[in-house]
C-alpha cells in the first residue's frame, strides 16, 4: 500500500533564510508517524506545509507533498481547500485557546459535521453525542451545552480530538496535542489518540518533542533538526540499535522523573557545532 | 530640539499656529476693508475670479455688503484669544487640581475625582448652553465654555502622572530630607509633567477653536466681532442664493485644527520615549 | 444578568442623576442677572416683579429651593417654563420622541457603516480597501462634527440637492400624526411614502451625528478583528474547512465585538450629547433644539428640565450598553 503521505524534498525559505532543507517524510496509511525535534527545528513549518496555513512570508522552493499520491502543492487552491475537514484534520497544541469562547461545545463540533456531512440539525447532534462519548467525556449531553471557559484543559483537548475524529478524516495532523497538558493527563489523551486511531484506522502525523511520547504512540518516527531530516525509521528499530547521534542526544536530555538527583544532559556542543556545519554545507550547496 | 523641527507633522502644525497668530496680530492691516463696513450696493457678489465679482472684494461679500476676505481675517482674532486664552485657563486649573489630587490623595482626590466624572457625564455643549444662559453672550463666556469643557482632560492625565511619580525615589527622598509638599509639587513633580501638559495644550488648542466656531455659530459669543462662526451662521442663510461664502470660514477652521492637531501629534511622537523605539 | 443586577445598575445611577441636578441647579442659580426682570414688559412695577418672583418660588433661598425641587421632580412636576409658559414636563415629553428617532437612526446607521467598514478592511486585509478605511476614518475624526455638518449642507442641499436641509417634515405637507413618534407610527399604519419622506428629514443630521461613532467603531473593531484572526480557533476554524467569509462572520466577529462594545460605548453618549448641535443645525424640531430657545431667554425651568432628561437619557443608554455586554458575553450568561 503507498503511503497515505509522502513528502518529497520540501524546501521552505522566508525570505533568503531557509526553514526545510529537503525535507523527506513518508506515512503509511493506517499508521501513526512521529515527528520529533526540538523547537525551530521545522516541525511546525511541516505542518503547516502540509494544511496550507503558512505565514505569508514564508516561500515553497522546491519538492512535494503527495496526498493520497496527488500533489498538494499544484492542487487548485479550491480543491485543496476541500480536502480539510472531510480528508485532513488537526490537533491543536493549546486546548483552551483552540475552542472559540463564544460557542457552546454542541455548536463546534456540529457545525464541522453539518459543514461536510450534510447532516441535520438532530442528526448532527446525536453523533456528536457519540462523538464525545467515544473521547470518553462522562455526562455528554451536559458537556455539550457549556462553553468552553467552563472545561478543564483535559476535557477541552477531548473535545478538539473528538472535532478532528468527527468528520472521519483519512489523515490527522495532531501538533503536539499533550505539550500543554498536565502529566497525569498526557497519559489519558495518548492513549486516546492511540485507541481511536486503532479503532478508525485513520492515519496520523503526530508531531512533538518529546521522544518518550513517540515511544508510547507511534508506529514510525522521524527526527529532524534545522529543517533537515536526520534519520527516519520504525520505532522499535530506532530505539533499539544503531541511530543518529542527534537522536541519542535526544533520549539522554528527558529529564528522569524516576531518577530525580541524575544531572541534566544537554545536547553537547560538539554534536551541535557538527550538525551547524552540515547545514551550512546544505545551504552552500543548494544556493 | 533638532528632532522636533525635522518632525514633519510638528513643522506643519507650528506653520498653522504661526500663521493664525500672524494673521490675528496684523489683521487690520492685511484685511482691504472695514470687517463692520456694508455696502448695500455690493450685496452678494461672487469671489473676484467667478463671473460678476469685483477684485476690490476678493472673496465676495455677504447679504450686507461686508467684504468676505477681511471678515475672514479678522475672524482669527477672536478664534485665537479663545484659543489661548481658554487652553491655558483650561491647562492651569486642570494640572493644580490634578496635581493636588494625585499627590494628596484621600479626600481630595475622591473630592476631584468626583467632580471630574460630574464634569464629563455632561455633554459638552450642554455645558456651553448653560453657562451661556447663566453669563450671557460673548467672548469671555466662550473662554469660560473652553474652560469648563476641557479642564477635565489635563485634570485626569495629570493625576495619573503625580501617582506615578509620587513613588519616584527622587520624590520620596526629598521628602526624608524634610523638603515641604509645596516646594516637591512646583520643583520636583511639574517640570517632568511640562512635556505631557505641552502635547494636551497642542491638542486642546485644537478643540478650543472649534468650541468657538460653535459658541459663534450659535450666537453665544460677541456679536460685535467678526467670528468664524458667525460667517458660517450668516452665510446658512442665504446658503441658496451663495454658497461659496460657507467655505471659506469652514477651510480656514480645519486648516486651523488639522495643523494644531498635528502640532500636538508631532510634539507627542518627539516626547514619547515608547514611540521613539 | 440576572433581575438583581439590573436593578442594581439602576439605583447606581441615581447618585449620578442627583449630581447632575445639583450641577445644573446651582450653575443657573449663579445667574447674574434676574430672569424675571428680563421676561418682564418695561412697565411693570417692582410689585408685580415681587409676585411673579413669588409665583416661581425664586423667592426663596438657595437650599429651600433645591428642596422643594427635588420633592416637585419626584412627582413629575418639572415646573413651569418662564418663556413658553407652560407645564415644562409636557413641553420636553412632547419633543422627547423627535429626538429619539433621530438618535435611534444615527445609532443604526453607525453600527451598521461601522461594522461594515471594519469587516470589509479586514477581509481585503493589506489592499487598498485596507488603506482606504484607515483614511476615510482618519478624515472623519480629524474633521469636527460640527463642521462635517456643514459640509453636509453644502454638499447634499445646494451642490447636489438631494435632502432637505431643516425640519422633521414638509411644512405644506397636511398629514396628522397620532403620537409624536412620526416615522414609527408611518412605519408601523405602511405609509411607506411618507417614511420615506421622514427619512429624507432625518438622513442630513442622522449622518452628521454618526460620523465620529462610524469611524470609532470601525477603528476598534478593525483593531479588534485583526487580534482575534490570530487566534488559535480561527485557525482551527479554517482547518475545519470553513470559507473566509464564515471565519470573518461567524467565528471572528462575535469575539471582536465584545472588547469593541467596552470601548465604544461612551461614544453612544457622545452620539446623544450630539443632538444638541445638530438639531440646532438642521432646524430639526428636539429637545436640542429646544434648548438653545431656553437658553436665549435664560428659562430656567425649561433648561433645568431638558438637562435632566438628558442626563436620564444618558444612564438608560449606558445601561442599556452595560446590559448588551452581558448579554453578549458568555462568560456572563447564566446557565
Amino acid at each position: 500500500m503507498s503511503p497515505i503521505l509522502e513528502i518529497e524534498n520540501l524546501c521552505i525559505s522566508i525570505g533568503s533564510t531557509p526553514i526545510l532543507r529537503g525535507v523527506d517524510l513518508q506515512l503509511e496509511t493506517g499508521r501513526i508517524l512521529g515527528l520529533v525535534g526540538e523547537s525551530g527545528g521545522g516541525k511546525t513549518m511541516v505542518c503547516k506545509a502540509i494544511l496550507d496555513i503558512l505565514p505569508e512570508s514564508a516561500k515553497v522552493t522546491a519538492g512535494a507533498i503527495r496526498f493520497e499520491g496527488r500533489d498538494l502543492l499544484t492542487m487548485a487552491k479550491r480543491e485543496r481547500r476541500g480536502l480539510l475537514g472531510p480528508s485532513i484534520s488537526m490537533i491543536l497544541q493549546n486546548p483552551m485557546t483552540a475552542l472559540n469562547p463564544a460557542y457552546r461545545i454542541e455548536d463546534q463540533v456540529t457545525d464541522v459535521l453539518r459543514l461536510h456531512m450534510g447532516a441535520s440539525k438532530s442528526g448532527a447532534r446525536l453523533r456528536v453525542l457519540e462523538r464525545l462519548a467515544a473521547v470518553h467525556i462522562r455526562d455528554p449531553e451536559r458537556v455539550m451545552r457549556l462553553y468552553p471557559h467552563e472545561l478543564s484543559g483535559g476535557m477541552c483537548q477531548r473535545v478538539v480530538i473528538a472535532i478532528a475524529f468527527a468528520c472521519e478524516p483519512k489523515l490527522i495532523i495532531a501538533d503536539e496535542p499533550t505539550t500543554a497538558l498536565d502529566v497525569t493527563v498526557q497519559h489519558q489523551i495518548l492513549r486516546l489518540i492511540r485507541d481511536l486511531q486503532r479503532n478508525t484506522g485513520t492515519s496520523v502525523l503526530f508531531i512533538t518533542h518529546d521522544l518518550g511520547v513517540v515511544a508510547k504512540v507511534c508506529d514510525t518516527v522521524s527526527v529532524i533538526y534545522a529543517g533537515r531530516i536526520l534519520e527516519s525509521g520504525p520505532v522499535a528499530q530506532i530505539f533499539s540499535s544503531q541511530h543518529h547521534a542527534y537522536t541519542e542526544a535526544l533520549m539522554n536530555a528527558a529529564p528522569r522523573y524516576d531518577r530525580p538527583d541524575t544531572a541534566l544532559h544537554p545536547v553537547p556542543s560538539s554534536l551541535r557545532e557538527q550538525l551547524a556545519r552540515e547545514t551550512e554545507a546544505w545551504d552552500a550547496s543548494h544556493a | 530640539m533638532k528632532k522636533l523641527l525635522r518632525n514633519p507633522r510638528f513643522l506643519f502644525g507650528a506653520c498653522v499656529l504661526l500663521a493664525l497668530l500672524f494673521v490675528a496680530a496684523f489683521a487690520p492691516w492685511l484685511a482691504p476693508h472695514d470687517p463692520m463696513e456694508q455696502s448695500l450696493l455690493n450685496q452678494l457678489l461672487p469671489p473676484s475670479w467667478a463671473k460678476g465679482g469685483d477684485p476690490a472684494f476678493l472673496l465676495g461679500t455677504d447679504t450686507l455688503g461686508r467684504d468676505l476676505l477681511s471678515r475672514l481675517i479678522h475672524g482669527a482674532r477672536p478664534a485665537l484669544r479663545v484659543m489661548v486664552l481658554g487652553a491655558t485657563l483650561s491647562a492651569f486649573v486642570g494640572i493644580l487640581l490634578g496635581m493636588l489630587a494625585g499627590y494628596f490623595g484621600g479626600w481630595l482626590d475622591a473630592a476631584v475625582s468626583r467632580t471630574v466624572d460630574t464634569f464629563m457625564s455632561f455633554p459638552p455643549m450642554l455645558l456651553a448652553i448653560v453657562l451661556a444662559a447663566v453669563m450671557g453672550p460673548g467672548l469671555n463666556t466662550v473662554v469660560i465654555a473652553v474652560v469648563l469643557i476641557g479642564w477635565t482632560r489635563f485634570c485626569r492625565v495629570v493625576r495619573g502622572e503625580v501617582l506615578a511619580l509620587r513613588e519616584q525615589e527622587f520624590v520620596t527622598s526629598a521628602r526624608t530630607i524634610g523638603v515641604s509638599h509645596l516646594r516637591i509639587l512646583f520643583h520636583e513633580i511639574l517640570p517632568n509633567l511640562l512635556p505631557l501638559v505641552i502635547v494636551l495644550l497642542g491638542l486642546e488648542m485644537g478643540r478650543a477653536i472649534v468650541v468657538e466656531a460653535i459658541m459663534s455659530f450659535i450666537g453665544f459669543s460677541s456679536s460685535d466681532l467678526a467670528t468664524w462662526g458667525g460667517i458660517i451662521a450668516d452665510a446658512r442663510s442665504y446658503i441658496n442664493q451663495a454658497w461659496w461664502a460657507m467655505t471659506y470660514p469652514i477651510v480656514a477652521i480645519i486648516i486651523a485644527v488639522l495643523g494644531l492637531n498635528a502640532l500636538g501629534d508631532g510634539l507627542r511622537q518627539v516626547t514619547d520615549p515608547v514611540l521613539q523605539r | 444578568m440576572t433581575p438583581a443586577y439590573v436593578l442594581r445598575r439602576l439605583l447606581l445611577a441615581i447618585p449620578t442623576l442627583f449630581g447632575v441636578a445639583v450641577v445644573v441647579f446651582v450653575l443657573l442659580r449663579v445667574v447674574p442677572g434676574d430672569p424675571i426682570a428680563m421676561m418682564v414688559p418695561g412697565e411693570a412695577t417692582p410689585d408685580d416683579i415681587a409676585r411673579l418672583r413669588e409665583a416661581y418660588g425664586l423667592d426663596k433661598s438657595i437650599p429651600v429651593q433645591f428642596v422643594l425641587y427635588l420633592a416637585q421632580v419626584v412627582q413629575g412636576n418639572f415646573g413651569t417654563s418662564i418663556s413658553l409658559k407652560q407645564d415644562v414636563l409636557g413641553l420636553v415629553l412632547g419633543r422627547l420622541p423627535a429626538t429619539l428617532e433621530l438618535a435611534c437612526v444615527a445609532i443604526a446607521l453607525s453600527v451598521v457603516c461601522g461594522v461594515l467598514l471594519a469587516l470589509s478592511a479586514t477581509y481585503w486585509r493589506g489592499t487598498w480597501v485596507e488603506n482606504a478605511v484607515d483614511g476615510v476614518n482618519s478624515v472623519a475624526l480629524a474633521i469636527p462634527e460640527f463642521l462635517w455638518a456643514m459640509l453636509l449642507i453644502l454638499a447634499f442641499a445646494v451642490l447636489v440637492p438631494v435632502f432637505p436641509i431643516s425640519g422633521r417634515i414638509d411644512p405644506v405637507r397636511a398629514v396628522s400624526f397620532a403620537s409624536q413618534f412620526y416615522l414609527l407610527e408611518a412605519l408601523a399604519t405602511g405609509k411607506f411614502a411618507l417614511a420615506r419622506e421622514l427619512l429624507s428629514h432625518l438622513a442630513l443630521p442622522a449622518i452628521a451625528l454618526s460620523l465620529p461613532l462610524i469611524a470609532v467603531i470601525a477603528r476598534v473593531l478593525k483593531s479588534s478583528l485583526q487580534e482575534v484572526m490570530v487566534q488559535d480557533y480561527i485557525l482551527l476554524a479554517r482547518v475545519k474547512g470553513f470559507s473566509d467569509t464564515r471565519i470573518l462572520t461567524r467565528e471572528a466577529l462575535p469575539n471582536a465585538l465584545l472588547p469593541t462594545i467596552t470601548v465604544t460605548g461612551v461614544h453612544f453618549i457622545f452620539l446623544v450629547g450630539g443632538t444638541v448641535l445638530v438639531e440646532l443645525i438642521f432646524s430639526y424640531p428636539g429637545i436640542g433644539n429646544m434648548l438653545f430657545g431656553a437658553a436665549s431667554n435664560r428659562d430656567l425651568p425649561l433648561i433645568q428640565g431638558v438637562t435632566l432628561v438628558f442626563a436620564l437619557l444618558f444612564v438608560l443608554l449606558n445601561l442599556l450598553i452595560d446590559l448588551t455586554y452581558a448579554v453578549v458575553n458568555p462568560r456572563m450568561r447564566q446557565h
